[in-house]
């Protein structure tokens, strides 16, 4: 050991590269994208630019849709169309999730009719949203409600059941009202339930906007995934793909640091 | 300084459980009589599952005995009340509250002025030797600076009697040690009665002046044993001593021709 650490700086460096830790993550990180983006390229030389286009066409397809600004028209309906959709998912999710939580008769009553709308497909729904709000906005927010509100309200009402063993028999112990508990053992208690859920909810939301924009009139990310696709312009179809995965990953990071910071007691990965 | 005498009396506890059709009753409690003196430090020891962490709910109010009393200071008592405070094994802190946060939670309900109550907490922070952590959080702290937050929370509320549920099990060999000296130095401060669970032999023996060992399957007391050590105690004082060793090997025994379940 003593040996090994009187020894130059440039086994340690190797050490950095070999042994555990964020050196080593990344190296592998970037050697296996690099060793994707070649296979691609090697892929894409074989076949036609229909079906696989090389990564440099899909460069200069991201370059047009943003030139052309057709990227952010579609961003900015869909932007519109999902903070519309989960911030009422959010509120019913929330605000029904730690009512059905905490009183049990109500869970006992609600609970397993909104398991059984949970294990239906909701894309099965679409049809008749479109039927009851049209096609436009309002249908799409209904969508989104449809597919997000579920993860909210079933990561909430779990998480309020299970600091009810944890924390609610303190506040029992201490003759705590029990009104006063739902305010300030409650509700902060639940704070990295709602994180999660809106986390969660939020990845479904997408889900629900872009088959908004596939079923319902076509504009937002969506439709222009589905006007694309059409018109075998296979190049921008994969840059408007890779947006879509960016702003999934964006919207994950920003709410899990968000979470991080809100519940600092809680570190979830 | 406690009054209040705790009268367990031939208490049962019992519920059902099992499917609708298959119903069983499990009997957690039976026949259960102890009396505690005010000012006494009685621990209640036994193995896994014999009803003496429901016997300590059951004193608290927290859980409801299906027959028999409980009379604490000759009133029966039916609800958790500020005369008696819970310690739990498992701490259960507010983790989003400092130490201080969480020593005035249960005084934010009797105490409308908050100056007060942080006086009173600082106290009793400054008793468990926590004076320096006041601004900490929770997860800051290792596992014995957070039962030193538990007992204080307990202490805050001034209550008469202190209700312990293996406090000091969840933390390693030697902070358990130091704890135990801690207890019995504030027990000693402050006059409280405390029921004290624990599974551990030795831990019973060095803090307590009564033992009640439970028997199991339906949960009972046994036997009682009185310690015959003077308080102040110190560790190696009571160790050494062969009464320790009798004591120990007696309750061992006991034990032992329980069940064989039981290990430590």
């Amino acid at each position: 050991m003593t040996l090994a650490h009187g020894k130059t700086a440039a086994p340690t460096r190797l050490a950095a590269l070999t042994g555990p830790g964020p050196v080593r993550d990344w190296t592998i990180r970037v050697a296996a994208f690099c060793a994707l983006l070649l296979a691609w390229q090697l892929a894409a030389q074989n076949v036609s630019v229909a079906v696989l286009p090389t990564p440099r066409r899909v460069w200069e397809g991201m370059a047009g849709l943003l030139e052309r600004g057709d990227l952010q028209l579609a961003w900015g309906q869909t932007a519109v169309q999902v903070a519309a959709g989960m911030l009422l998912s959010a509120v019913f999710g929330v605000v029904l999730g730690v009512l059905i939580g905490w009183f049990k008769p109500v869970d006992d009553a609600i609970s397993p009719l909104l398991n059984a709308v949970f294990l239906m497909p909701r894309i099965a729904l679409v049809p008749l949203i479109a039927l009851w709000f049209g096609l436009q906005d309002t249908a799409k927010i209904a969508l989104i409600l449809s597919f997000s509100f579920f993860e909210i309200f079933f990561t909430v009402r779990n998480g309020v059941k299970t600091i009810e063993n944890e924390f609610v028999e303190v506040a029992k112990a201490y003759c705590i009202p029990q009104w006063t508990v739902l305010r300030k053992v409650v509700l902060p208690a639940i704070t990295p339930y709602v994180m999660t859920g809106l986390r969660l909810g939020l990845v479904y939301a997408l889900v629900g906007v872009v088959l908004g924009g596939f079923f319902l009139e076509s504009n937002g990310i969506g439709g222009l995934i589905y006007a694309l696709g059409s018109d075998f312009r296979t190049a921008e179809l994969i840059a408007a793909l890779f947006t879509v995965m960016l702003v999934g990953l964006a919207v994950n990071l920003g709410l899990h640091r968000l979470e991080n910071l809100l519940a600092p007691w809680k570190v979830t990965r | 300084m406690s009054t209040q005498k705790i009268e367990i009396d031939t208490v049962g506890k019992s519920y059902e459980t099992g499917p609708r059709k298959k119903r069983k009753v499990v009997h957690a409690l039976k026949d259960v009589s102890l009396t505690i003196a005010p000012g006494g430090f009685v621990s209640l020891l036994g193995p896994s599952g014999c009803g003496k962490t429901t016997l300590l709910k059951c004193i608290d109010g927290l859980i409801p005995i299906t027959e028999g009393e409980i009379r604490v200071g000759g009133k029966a008592i039916a609800d958790p009340g500020r005369d008696r405070a819970f310690v739990f094994q498992d701490f259960r802190l507010l983790p989003w509250r400092t130490v201080l946060g969480n020593v005035c939670f249960p005084l934010e309900t009797t105490i409308s002025s908050k100056a007060e109550r942080e006086a009173i907490a600082k106290k009793y922070i400054d008793m468990v030797g926590l004076t320096a952590f006041e601004r900490h959080h929770p997860h800051e702290l290792s596992g014995g600076m957070q039962q030193r937050v538990g007992i204080a929370r307990a202490l805050a509320v001034d209550p008469d009697i202190l209700l312990m549920d293996e406090p000091f099990g969840a933390l390693d060999a030697q902070t358990r040690e130091l704890m135990q000296v801690e207890l019995l130095r504030i027990w000693e401060l402050t006059g409280k009665t405390v029921v004290f669970v624990t599974h551990s032999v030795d831990e019973a023996i060095f803090l307590s002046q009564r033992i009640a060992v439970f028997s199991s399957r339906p949960g009972t007391i046994s036997a009682e044993f009185d310690v015959p050590f003077a308080y102040p105690r110190t560790d190696l004082g009571i160790r050494r001593d062969p009464r320790f060793t009798d004591l120990r090997q007696e309750i061992w025994r006991l034990l032992k021709g329980d069940q064989n379940s039981f290990s430590d």
